[in-house]
Parts: C-alpha cells; structure tokens; sequence
C-alpha cells in the first residue's frame, strides 16, 4: 500500500497552486484531488502537498500538487518550490479585484523564480457567485492571451471546470516533454518502479 | 496546584513544573495558570487588582482608538465625498485591506469545533461601550466592497450598491449578535495596529484561538467577562517571544524560524538517526511540515483539547519555547516505523496531517520529555545544573 508501482512509463509532474490568500487555492485542490468542498478550509501556512494520478494519452500521470500559502510573509518559504515545478496554476478570484490586479505580481515570481520552460495557467475561480462577479471573463481571458497563458474560469463549490483545468495542464507538460523524451529516454522523466531511495522534493524535478 | 495558587506571593517556578504536567481540564485553574506563567498577570496576589484594572481599561481604550474612533470620524465626513481629504481616509482604506484579511482567517478558525461560531458571552458592546455598535468590525467588512481601496477604483459601481444594501439588511438583524471569532478578529485587529512592523500574519489567529477558547470559557464569571481583554495581554506575550518565526525578514538570522527548523532536524539526526536518515534521503525539507508544526506550536496537528493540554508543558517551559523542538522529534520518532517503510508521497501526506496518526497527547509529552533530559544528563553546562538541582529540589518536595 505505501509503495505505490509505478509502470516503467509512469510520470510524474509537479504541479504548483499560487495565488492571493482566500482565492481558494485549498477548495480547488480538494475539488481536484478528493472531489470535495468544504467552505470552511482553515488557511494553509506555508505549504501544502497532493497526490493524484490521472491518464492521459494513455499514460499514467502521477500529478504531485503543492499548495501554497498566498500571503506575502510565506514567499520565502513558497518561492523555493517554484524551481522544481513543471506546471504552475496562478488563482485569482472573480469577486475580488484585488486579486485580479495582483496576477501581474505572481507572474514576476514565476518568472524569476521557476524554470523557464514551466507551463503556466491562470484560474478564475469562484465562477459560481456571478452575482458577486466584479472581473469578468473577458477580462481575464484577455490578460491571459497578453502572457501567452491558458485561462480558465471554475468553480470548486459547483465542481465547475476543475479537471479540464489540471487535465489540460498536465496534458500540456506532456505534449512539450514528449520530444525530448523520445529523444532521450534518460532526461529524468521515466520513472523507474517503486525506487524508493530516490527522492522528490521540489527541487528535484521529476524523480520520485 | 491549588495549594501554589492560593499563597499570597506565587511561586512561578514551582507553577511553571507543576503545570508542565497538565492543568485540570474543569474549573477555573487553567485560565488563571496561564494568565500568570505568560507574565500577564503578576505572581504577587495585591497587585493583582492594579493590574488588570489597567490592562483592561488600556485594552477598551485601544478599541475606542483603532475601531470605534475612526468609524465615527468617517461616518461623520460621509455625507460629503468631497471632504474625502488627507491621511485619515488613507488610513482608513488600508486597514480594511488588513481587516479583510483578518477576517478571512478569523472566521475559518477551528471549522471543527462550534466555539467560534457561537455567540460570545461577553461581546464589546457590554464590556466597552454602548457605542461599540456604530464601529462594530462585521459592519466594515460588509461595506468593505464600497469602501476599501481598491474596489473605490472599481468601474461596477452599480453592482457594488446593490451588494451594499443587500448587506446592510442582514447585517441589522445581526449586529445585535456578536460571535467568537469576531472578538478574535477585533483581537488580531487591535494587535496588528499596536504592531506595526508585524501587523497581522496569517497563523496568529491559530496562536490566539485557543488562548480565547481557555480564558472565555473560565466558569468564573468575574474572569471570563474579561476574557478578551486578558487574552490580549495573554497573546502580547507569547508573540513577543515566538513573533521572529512570523517576520519575513527573520527568517534568516538566528532566532528566526530556519534556524528553528534547523535546530529541530539536527535534535533528530541525535535521537532518531534512521528517522532522520529517510527524511534527508527522500528529500522531505523541513519547511515542508516543521515550518508549520512550529510556527503554529502545533495547534492545527491535533484537535483543541490536545492542544491546550500540550500548551501547558510549552509555556512552563523554563526556556521557552525550547521544549517545541523535542515535542515535535518525539513525534517524528513516535510515527518512525510508518516513516522509515514510507515513500516520499506517503510519508509527506503523513507529516502534514498528523491528526490521524498521532498517539494520544500525554504520549507524546511524556517522550518528549524524556529525550530532553537524556539530553541533560548527557550536558553539564550551567544552566543545565540550575534546572537538574530545581528538578532535585521539586522530587525531594514530592516525597
């Protein structure tokens, strides 16, 4: 039960949930990994860590998912994981400008603290209080196309567009390792079954 | 314990060893315990009432200043948008970004327990003022959408009145009711506004939440109708001693919460080698749980009841809050056996959600403890011999 086989063509992708406090980084990955809601998440100090594989293109994906804490204060502490991430999801509320106006912010983190080839998204979350709405969906989709990102908008509560978000961004990961990996069968993507000794921290991409 | 607290002149060390072994759970003693081992309260009986009559009367007096003053200031300017000058409605506009803040975590505390949501005993309108109500928190926080900085730049104005309106309606059936977690709000508000250069942190509201829960819930009413006030007071003290594991700008020197972190791993690497083996080998940092099992002094690992009674034996801590570190290698060593056959992904959903897995409280203080004085016996500094001859002295006592 504690070592999970794992098939010579599993993979595993870290993935990193960044974002305002209270834009429900927390809701989306409950919804996301245990298909639960719960409005009353006590916040998340420093980090948080999920396991959930999915299969795409009929490969196993073990998606690791690090949920971090969306005040300034844990930034230190969060940016360390921004280098060994593959996918990053950046949540904002649509209820809240300030969050919105924020994106700006947690795009210059990423980009100065993860890799490059990191595959970003941008998450409205919170689609399900459109009588609360203050950013619209345009407004965020078009933020999204002036950096080059995928956006969604989705509902943790109303279990709206959560897969399809994680789904595509792993699929995404996929799609651009996928050259390499059929160049070069030793670039640290193949997993190789149950080697326990090696290790996963998010500084060591791509091992488990 | 009842024979220490009834001396006129309290003896805070021989308190401090007694509770390290646990308050009683009913009665009135813990709340006062802790009062005095966290220096809120003084150990001489006759300054007692000098003491509290000016910490509380403080305590109204900075409520009146941080929340009802400033609220009367702008209800009164309102009227005219055009008086809309200067820094007081700067200010104004910054602390409802900061009290949005507060009230985020403030109402998600304790989701478990009903505590929180239930109606406070004593709310600010009896203890402080009638007029409490016109600066009542809750009623800022729903006109926050109007009034706070960044949504006043907002274009959907006409959204934005209609929430308003809709708010008020429930909030004048409800301003009548005050709840727990908003005298912690209006706690952590306070605090924040008397702190600058720490204001508010996410993880206080997890330091003040149980120090609340022991004080409102004194079943002497003389103590708990003041238990917001002490709680303050209470809550200054443990921060200024654990405040450097909340700064940012700590993080890197010696007391700040690395260093901590650091100290905790290499008392680890001593006690539990293989533990601390599989931990380095797997990569598995101690920011990943200790950054939160210390900061928080283990409040969000075990339920509230295990967190009060692990309270006692940290803040009789004679060198607070050394005993943290061994409380938190005794668990490690106390899950060792899942911990060594686990993988990476196992052992890190273990560290981070230790509620299912932890033996009982008392457990893991009593081994705790006793990996700390292995290490005392093994040290022979000087301080080490001052605590070894107060623990002689304390067995003597007891036979």
């Amino acid at each position: 039960m504690i070592h999970e086989s794992l098939l010579h063509h599993d993979l595993l992708f870290k993935l990193l949930l960044i974002g305002d406090s209270g834009v429900g980084k927390t809701c989306v990955l409950f919804r996301f990994s245990d298909d639960t809601f719960n409005t009353t998440f006590i916040s998340t100090i420093g980090i948080d860590f999920k396991i959930k594989t999915v299969e795409l293109q009929g490969k196993k994906i073990k998606l690791q998912i690090w949920d971090t804490a969306g005040q300034e204060r844990f930034h230190t502490i969060t940016t360390s994981y921004y280098r060994g991430a593959n996918g990053i999801l950046l949540v904002y509320d649509i209820t809240q400008p300030k969050t919105f106006d924020n994106i700006s912010k947690w795009l210059r983190n990423i980009n100065e603290h993860a890799s490059e080839d990191v595959e970003r998204m941008l998450i409205g979350n919170k689609c399900d209080m459109e009588d609360k709405r203050l950013i619209s969906e345009e407004r965020g989709k078009k933020v999204a196309e002036e950096n080059g990102i995928k956006f969604f908008e989705t509902s943790a509560k109303e279990n709206i567009n959560i897969e399809l978000a994680f789904n595509t961004l792993a699929e995404d990961i996929l799609n651009k390792q996928r050259p390499i990996e059929d160049n070069n069968v030793a670039t640290g993507v193949n997993l190789q079954g149950g080697n326990q000794s090696s290790s996963g921290g998010p500084g060591s991409c791509c091992k488990l | 314990m009842d024979e220490i607290l009834s001396a006129e002149s309290i003896d805070l060390e021989e308190l401090k060893q007694k509770t390290f072994f646990g308050c009683p759970d009913n009665g009135s003693t813990r709340a006062l315990v802790w009062r005095l081992i966290l220096s809120a309260l003084p150990v001489n009986k006759a300054e007692w009432e000098k003491t509290l009559e000016s910490q509380r009367v403080n305590y109204s007096t900075f409520v009146k200043e941080f929340i009802i003053r400033p609220d009367e200031e702008k209800n009164s300017a309102s009227n005219d948008p055009l008086s809309n000058t200067g820094n007081t409605w700067d200010e104004y506009f910054k602390d409802n970004d900061l009290l949005s803040q507060i009230e985020k975590d403030a109402r998600r505390l304790y989701p478990d327990i009903s505590f929180f949501s239930e109606p406070a005993k004593y709310p600010a309108v009896d203890f402080i003022h009638e007029s409490y109500k016109t600066g009542m928190l809750k009623m800022r926080i729903s006109k926050r959408n109007v009034t706070s900085s960044q949504s006043a730049k907002s274009r959907n104005g006409t959204i934005l009145m209609t929430e308003s309106t809709n708010g008020d309606e429930d909030d004048d059936q409800e301003c009548k009711v005050e709840k727990n977690w908003e005298v912690v709000e209006r706690l952590l508000f306070v605090y924040a506004k008397l702190n600058q250069g720490t204001k508010y942190i996410q993880g206080m509201n997890e330091i003040i939440g149980p120090i609340y829960f022991v004080l409102s819930q004194d079943p002497d009413l003389e103590w708990s109708r003041n238990a917001e006030a002490d709680t303050f007071y209470c809550f200054t003290q443990v921060m200024s001693e654990i405040r450097d594991n909340f700064i940012q700008s700590m993080d890197e020197s010696t007391s700040g919460i690395h260093a901590l972190m650091a100290q905790t791993f290499t008392l680890l690497k001593k006690h539990d080698y293989s533990v601390w083996q599989v931990l380095n080998d797997q990569e598995i940092r101690p920011q990943f749980f200790l950054f939160r099992w210390m900061t928080l002094l283990l409040s969000q690992e075990m339920r509230i009841p295990d967190t009060i009674r692990l309270w006692d034996s940290l803040f009789s801590d004679s060198r607070r809050f050394e005993f943290l570190k061994y409380v938190c290698v005794a668990i490690l060593t106390l899950i060792r056996e899942d911990l060594i056959s686990g993988d990476f992904g196992f052992n890190m959903k273990l560290l981070q959600n230790t509620s299912d897995v932890l033996p009982d409280v008392l457990i893991i203080i009593r081994k705790a403890d006793e990996l700390r004085q292995k290490d005392l016996r093994k040290n022979s500094g000087p301080h080490i011999q001052l605590l070894s001859k107060a623990q002689l002295a304390h067995s003597n006592f007891s036979r």
